[in-house]
Formats: C-alpha cells, structure tokens, sequence
C-alpha cells in the first residue's frame, strides 16, 4: 500500500521575535493528513495565527522543520512561498479582510489574479461559490455593506476559489452566535470536503471541536495532541 | 498571464482610490502640458534658423556702427555717436583695412509699394545707397549702375529676405517659396518723404521712384533696398538740402586677414566706433538660442521633478494607507515582485492618465497662444510655422517624459510596498 504524504507536517518548529529572541513557540509537533479536519485550540495569544502564518509562509519558523504540501518553508523562496499560497492554499482569515471599494466579487475573486489564468475565467465560479453560500442576492454589494455572518462567508468562498489542497481558518467563528457559528462552520467543511481539502481551524471556540477530526492544543507555546 | 491579471488589479484599484490620485494626477497633467508648451517654444527657436542664415558670412568682413547702448544680448539702437566722412576716413586709414566702404542710409521715411505672387504689397522700409565696390569681389549684380534719367532705379536687396520669407512668412501664410532669383527683373515703387509712421507730409515733398531689382547680396542690409550710392546722394540732398552732411548707417570693413582682424577690431574701437562681425553675431545668437533652450530645459526638469515628487510622496502615503491590502495580496498569493509590479503599473497607468490629461488642453493652448499673438502682434506672423503647429514628436516626448517621471516616482513605494511585512499589516489592520 503507497504511503500518503502528509498536508503539513511540523517537526520541532519554533518562533521567536525580538532582540531578545523572546519564544512564540517551543519544539511545535504536529501533523496534518490530505483531505483532514482538524483544529488548533488555545487560549488568545497563545501562538494559533502565528502557526498559521508559518504554514501559509508569511512568518518563517526560526528553528526545526516546517513542510506544508512538500514545500519546506524555512527553506523556500519568496516566489516559491507566493506560489504555494496561489495555487493550493485557502486562508480565511480572523478578521475576513474584505478590500473595501470592492463588491462580494471582486473580493472572491481576488486569489484569481495571482494564478497562472485570466481572473476573468473564474467569475463563473465566484458566482456558483457565493450563491452556494447563500449571496446570490450580494453578489455586487461593496464589501463595506455586508453583515459579519455575510463577510464570514465571501472570505470562505475567496479561500475555496482556486480549490486548494490545503485551508487554513482563522477564528472562523469568533464574533458569531450558536446558530451562525454552526452555518459558518458547515459551510466550511462543506466546501473543503467538496473540493478535497485538509482543513486547519485555529480557534478557541469550543464548539468547533465537536466537527473535527483531530484537535491540537496550543498552551505556553506548545502544540500537544489533544 | 499573471501580468495581465496584476495590470487589471492595478487599475481596479486606482479606480477606487479616485481621491488621492487626483493631487498627482492634476500635477502630472501640469508638468506635461507645461513641457509640451515649453518644448514647442524651444523647437520654434531652433526652427527660425537665425544663426545659420548668418554663420556663411565671412570673418575678415566686419560692420562698423556708431557707438549704441548694449544690454546684455540687445542691442537698444540709441546711437552715442555718428558715423559720417569723417569716420569714414579715420577708417581707411587704419592700417590692415583693406577696404571700406560706407553704406548711406537715407534719413527719411520712405514706404515701398509693388506686386509679388498676384498680390500688391506695400511695407515701410529703409533706403541705403552703396558704392559699386562696397560688395565682396566678383558678387556685384550686373546692372547695379548710375541709369539714364526716367530709367528704372537699379536696386539690391539682401538674400537673407528670400531665406527668411522660406523659412517663416511663406507658410504661416501659405504662400508658394520663392527662389533665390524670383525677385529679379521685378519693378516696384519708392515713395520718398512718406511712411506708414509719418502720412502727412506735404504732396509736394513725397518723390516717387520706380525701381527695378538688380539683384540679391548678402552683403546689403536684411532692412531695406540698396541703391547705387548716386541715387541715394541726390534723395538725401533733395529732401535735406545741400547743407546737411550725409550719415552712414554703418561701413564695411574688409580686413586683409583673419591673423589681424584682433588689431583692426581694437584700431577702429580706439575711434569710439562699435564693430560687429557678421559670426560674432551669429555666434552670439546662437549663444542666447542655447541659453534660453538651457532655461527652457531648466523650467522642464524643474516642473518634472516637483511633479516626480509629489506623485512619490502620494504613492508612498498610499502604500501606508494600504497596508491591509498589500497583507491581504501578499497572503491571497502575491509573491514581492508581483506587489512590486502592481504598485509600478499604478503609477504608470497614472502617469498615462496624467500625461494624457495634461497634453490635450496643452496642445490646445499652443493654438489659442499662437492665434493671440499674431492678433496682437501682427509681426508674429512672420515666426516660423512651429510656433503654433502641432508637432507629434513634440507631443510624444512629453508624453513620455510624464510618463517617465511618474514610473521613477513610482520605484521608491513599489519598492517599500514589496518589502512590507505581510503579516506583521495584517495584525496591525485586524486591531
């Protein structure tokens, strides 16, 4: 039987800032399957976006090895990292990020235009991926204009547009009720099983651990199975 | 592909940040058209060609004036001096002259009235009389002598006329160009004691002269018509007396070499006269042709680089200003070169827009400006067509120059952009 390759896998990763080289993260271990749900969990400013801007190759580790879908991120190039993120990574992130001055479109079809075809080809997919997540009716209302729950979901279709092997979620349901916290995180798994993709969702919202398949625990910069 | 997708990102952007692109857009337009108008003046100064009509002269042949007031370039025309016989003699005996002939100039006013191209002309103009030595050796036009009485007057005028009515007046005013020859054998009218400045002398005192030109010297003054210098005695005593001296409006000098055309020069100063070489003057034109064109050029870099600077202080405090959004590109999947490159393209599509913007009411301009000061100054229309003609070249240059200046503008906060830490403008823009 072939041996499947991990999405991501962390082998004694850690982070430090400052001048002090003052330690986010200790010797973080974790791994992810291809097409896998998973949470990471962790009180407010434990080190969960800061994970994530790791894996996504905004942030390099500073010391042991980070490899996300065979791309080592410590190592990599800029334009190697850009690419990863373009072609075969999802981020949503904990604040959605919307661009003003841009409609629920426009903003969806942003990671279009840093792949390797016209962005217009994709505004078909846009549109099926809104109306999907319940925006038909916004799909040209400026980003500005939209509810929370509403933005929430512009940000998942953006990241699901270009049908990436890997998504990462920031907080998905920070700010949300019961009821929309349960929508959101449904779309979203949804979407990632639909297209294949492993799931990461960094959250301290407890409710999401009841969808998932594996749950990591972030404390004192460590990461612990949990 | 990518490209063409961060090209389409760059503009969609612009389009939403309609606000702070109006400063550098407005001052892009400005430096353009301004360097669009300034180029058109400097092209038409190269255009008049006023140094290459002289530099043929030669530079042992040299003009001697009475002393006039000089400021700087101009020369203000107030004599401080006469030139008479006197002067006339003082001059020939310096040692080194090898010849001098006076040029009289007919103390009247005097206005010329004839036929050219179908169309009856009638100009003020001056009358010189010169001996049949006064021109270079070999270049006297045949027919240049004392005629029978009620015979036309033989006259000569200067080929430079033929020169400036090619290059300027015959098309501002879309006339056919006359060859060097065309004015020869044609007749006109002097009419002594009258001008276009001073109408209302007796009838009694106004002589008509039929004349008939001989033909074309560079030797003789641009200013008027030469005559045998018998004629121009026999006016000057019928319409001063005997009495009054004759003046020359200037000698020829012919030094025997250039080696000592230094001490002729010194020689004749010493008697309180004024000297010009036709090159001197030519140089000298072609001097203040080259610092006006430098001024020009000055007044350019000077409006392009304040445009360049305001347009890098925009966009650089559009870049802080836009911080989430390079976050947002970079994690969406930009890699620093493609940030790079929207950044560069929005100040090139703005600097387009601007150049664009500011070329088209510029061009515009050069008409009004050109139609305003032939309406005023009816002598403007003897400039050169470039004045007022649309030059693509021109127009072209100042594109690109707008253009250019907004690109370079453009490389400092495309630069700080790509270097912008993405994650650092995330969590920064999310608190």
């Amino acid at each position: 039987m072939a041996s499947v390759t991990p999405a991501l896998v962390l082998e004694g990763v850690g982070f430090a800032v400052g001048k002090n080289r003052r330690d986010i993260l200790v010797n973080a271990c974790m791994q992810v399957m291809p097409g896998e749900i998973c949470a990471l969990v962790g009180p407010s400013g434990s080190g969960k976006t800061t994970i994530l801007n790791m894996i996504s190759g905004l942030l390099r580790p500073t010391a042991g090895s980070l490899t996300v879908l065979g791309v080592d991120v410590g190592r990599a190039r800029d334009r190697e990292l850009a690419r990863l993120r373009s072609r075969r990574m999802g981020i949503v992130f904990q604040n959605f990020h919307l661009l003003p001055g841009m409609t629920s479109t426009e903003n969806a079809l942003l990671p279009a235009y840093f792949g390797c075809a016209p962005a217009g080809e994709y505004r078909a997919r846009v549109r099926d991926l809104l109306g999907r997540l319940g925006l038909a009716p916004w799909l040209d209302a400026a980003a500005e204009n939209l509810s929370e729950g509403q933005r929430q979901r512009v940000a998942i279709a953006r990241a699901l547009l270009l049908r990436p092997a890997l998504v990462l979620a920031d907080e998905p349901t920070g700010n949300l009720d019961d009821s929309s916290a349960a929508t959101i995180l449904s779309l979203l798994i949804e979407g990632a099983r639909e297209e294949g993709s492993s799931l990461l969702l960094a959250t301290h919202d407890r409710r999401c651990l009841q969808v998932v398949e594996r749950t990591f625990v972030v404390d004192q910069g460590r990461v612990v199975p949990l | 592909m990518i490209t063409r997708n961060l090209l389409a990102l760059a503009v969609r952007s612009l389009a939403g940040r309609r606000a702070s692109s109006v400063a550098p857009l407005l001052s892009l337009a400005m430096a353009t058209g301004t360097t669009f108008v300034l180029l058109s003046i400097a092209w038409s100064l190269h255009g008049a060609g006023v140094s290459g009509l002289l530099s043929r002269l030669p530079i042992t042949r040299m003009v001697v004036t009475a002393r006039q007031v000089d400021l700087l370039f101009l020369r203000l025309g107030t004599p401080l001096s006469s030139l008479d016989d006197r002067s006339l003699q003082s001059v020939r005996a310096i040692e080194g002259v090898e010849a001098a002939w006076p040029e009289l100039v007919l103390a009247m006013p005097v206005s010329l009235v004839g036929d050219l191209l179908g169309t009856t002309f009638s100009t003020d103009c001056a009358v010189y009389g010169v001996g049949g030595d006064f021109f270079p050796a070999g270049n006297r036009p045949p027919g240049f002598v004392h005629r029978e009485p009620g015979a036309a007057v033989p006259v000569v005028l200067s080929s430079q006329l033929i020169d400036l009515y090619n290059s300027g007046f015959a098309g501002s005013q879309n006339l056919p160009g006359l060859s060097r020859n065309a004015l020869v054998g044609r007749h006109f009218t002097l009419f002594l004691g009258t001008s276009s400045f001073v109408p209302a002398l007796p009838r009694d005192r106004v002589l008509s002269v039929r004349c008939e030109v001989v033909g074309l010297s560079d030797a003789v003054s641009v200013t008027g018509v030469t005559a045998p210098e018998a004629y121009a005695r026999e006016w000057h005593r019928w319409f001063h007396g005997e009495s009054t001296p004759v003046q020359y409006s200037s000698i020829h000098v012919e030094a025997a070499s250039s080696s000592i055309v230094d001490r002729v020069r010194r020689d004749i100063e010493s008697l309180g006269l004024q000297i010009s070489n036709p090159r001197e003057l030519a140089e000298k034109i072609a001097l203040l042709s080259k610092y006006l064109s430098a001024a020009i050029a000055a007044i350019v870099v000077l409006f392009l680089v304040m445009a360049g600077v305001g347009t890098a202080s925009t966009l650089g405090l559009e870049v802080t200003h836009q911080a989430e959004r390079i976050g947002v590109y970079r994690a969406l999947g930009a890699s620093q070169s493609d940030v790079r490159r929207i950044y560069m393209a929005r100040a090139a599509v703005l600097g387009l827009a601007g150049a664009t913007l500011g070329l088209l009411p510029a061009i515009g301009l050069q008409v009004v400006m050109g139609n305003a000061l032939e309406a005023l100054v009816p002598i403007a229309a003897n400039l050169p067509p470039s004045w007022r003609e649309f030059n693509p070249a021109l127009a072209l240059i100042s594109l690109s120059l707008g253009l250019a200046t907004c690109v370079v503008a453009g490389i400092a906060p495309a630069h700080r952009a790509a270097r912008l830490d993405p994650a650092d403008a995330l969590r920064r823009a999310g608190t």
